[in-house]
């Protein structure tokens, strides 16, 4: 019984780890990239702001997957 | 984590009461003042231009104003110069004139009393000749003597022209 | 070492003829109305110019926010600007009112346990799974509004086999969205209340502060999030080319 707890919560925390890798790889870039485009150009950063709000959520949203999955995992 | 269907469909129909409500009583009026006060700023926007235009056409018309005015004194002034002028000229003349007339007049003036003095020494040497001439008479003369005394006489009128 | 109590899923507080209402449910009405009482308060306002702070401050959000609707779409803003304002404003308040003090510690103890009576409205999957498929039907809505129904033909295209397979795709792309939609708002705000759970199990005093700030942010995030991406949406849904 111990055993299977911790090979659970191992799932778990493992789950969330490797799934979150990627979008803060993702996120990191993005971010980096608007920031970029905003120093080369100032005056459009109202724009480039929200592009990269959505880009941020996009990349976002794979590591929200992973946490649900961990969640549901963990809690259900 | 279960998905019940009634739940869906009360947050679904609560969701939508919910834009119906806020439309009706948040967005709409909001947007309202929104277009109102755009349409405000615009209609200013419109008359400050309007007054500019109207401002610039007036400081045309005023810089035309001026610059006929200007031209027009410039006439007056030489129209008066050309006038005083005239006047100073006129007068100039007729003063010439009168002097000379009044010139002329006492020119003739003068050749008159002139003439009247001649005519008075002329009747008095007359006289003074027919005098010495009885008196020379009186004392018999001589040719010679004569003649002396008509040089004599002679040279005295001619002293006292 | 008590235990940490942390549902997934919102509980039922009462039922109503067999339905029953969770807390979920509750802190939905509780917004909605709050929302709607703020809306019918504040209308007689709106139009003078003496009115009262709490007006301005919520004129100000919402001509801010139809400032940032006119920035993406700037044709059609007045028509999408309901929709996506209200999903603003409920996916705001819907994730902060799990963040008030005893919204998850005030509550019932009934036969499945303690149960609170107010949970963020957000942080249940139902309430997002339906704000993600009102959003996508709206997109699809919009889309057959402005383009008749050759908007559908880019569902089902016969001209090849491959626009056939893309117009699946396309298909597929739709629901993708509403699971998206929903799995990210429910994601973030539930872990939001996770985490603020924890920190407050592990340390009970001060140290879950600077995770209600975050939380705060999380929320407005999320929000804009949610009511950005229906836009977008709506908009390439309504232009010529996708």
């Amino acid at each position: 019984m111990a055993a299977e707890v911790a090979s659970n919560d191992l799932v778990v925390g493992l789950t969330i780890a490797i799934g979150g890798m990627g979008p803060a790889v993702a996120v990191g870039l993005i971010v980096a990239k608007a920031l970029e485009a905003i120093g080369r150009n100032p005056e459009a950063s109202s724009k480039v702001q929200t592009m990269m709000i959505l880009g941020v959520a996009f990349a976002e949203a794979i590591a929200i997957y992973s946490l649900v999955v961990a969640l549901i995992l963990k809690f259900v | 984590m279960e998905i019940r269907w009634y739940q869906l469909l009360f947050q679904v129909v609560n969701f939508g009461v919910l834009i119906f409500l806020l439309n009706r009583f948040l967005y709409r009026p909001i947007l309202k003042v929104i277009e109102l006060r755009n349409k405000k700023i615009e209609d200013s926007i419109k008359t400050a231009e309007e007054t500019f235009k109207e401002k610039e056409k007036i400081a045309v018309l005023k810089q035309q104003a001026l610059s006929e005015a200007e031209k027009e004194a410039v006439q007056i002034l030489e129209a008066a110069k050309q006038l005083a002028d005239k006047a100073g000229k006129r007068i100039i003349s007729t003063a010439q004139s009168e002097a000379e007339q009044a010139v002329d007049k006492k020119l003739a003036l003068l050749a008159d009393t002139l003439a009247q003095e001649e005519k008075r020494l002329r009747g008095r040497i007359g006289d003074l000749v027919v005098t010495t001439t009885r008196q020379v008479l009186k004392t018999s003369l001589t040719n010679q003597e004569q003649k002396r005394i008509v040089d004599q006489q002679i040279k005295e009128l001619r002293k006292l022209s | 070492m008590p235990e940490l109590h942390i549902s997934i899923s919102a509980q039922p507080i009462f039922s109503i003829g067999g339905f029953e209402v969770t807390n979920s449910m509750l802190a939905t009405m509780v917004v909605t109305i709050f929302l709607i009482g703020l809306a019918i308060s504040g209308k007689r306002y709106f139009h003078l110019k003496n009115k009262p702070r709490w007006v301005n401050f919520l004129q100000t959000i919402v001509e801010s926010f139809y400032e940032f609707v006119a920035g993406i779409s700037p044709q059609h803003a007045q028509k999408f600007f309901p929709l996506v304002a209200t999903i603003f404003l409920f996916v705001l308040l819907g994730s902060w009112i799990g963040l008030l003090p005893g919204a998850d510690s005030i509550g019932l103890t009934t036969v499945h346990g303690f149960v609170p009576f107010l949970r963020g409205a957000t942080a249940d999957i139902n309430t997002t799974l339906a704000l993600a498929i009102f959003a996508v039907v709206s997109v699809q809505f919009y889309g057959y509004k402005h383009r008749g129904v050759k908007y559908f033909g880019k569902f089902l295209d016969f001209s090849s086999p491959i626009n056939f397979f893309v117009g699946v795709l396309e298909l597929i792309s739709e629901f993708s969205r509403v699971i998206s939609f929903a799995f990210r708002l429910f994601g973030n705000i539930f872990a939001g209340e996770v985490l603020l759970a924890v920190i407050a199990f592990l340390i009970p005093v001060v140290a879950s502060l600077p995770f209600f700030g975050l939380e705060i942010f999380v929320g407005f995030i999320q929000a804009l999030v949610f009511a950005t991406l229906t836009l977008v949406f709506i908009n390439i849904a309504v232009s010529e080319h996708h």
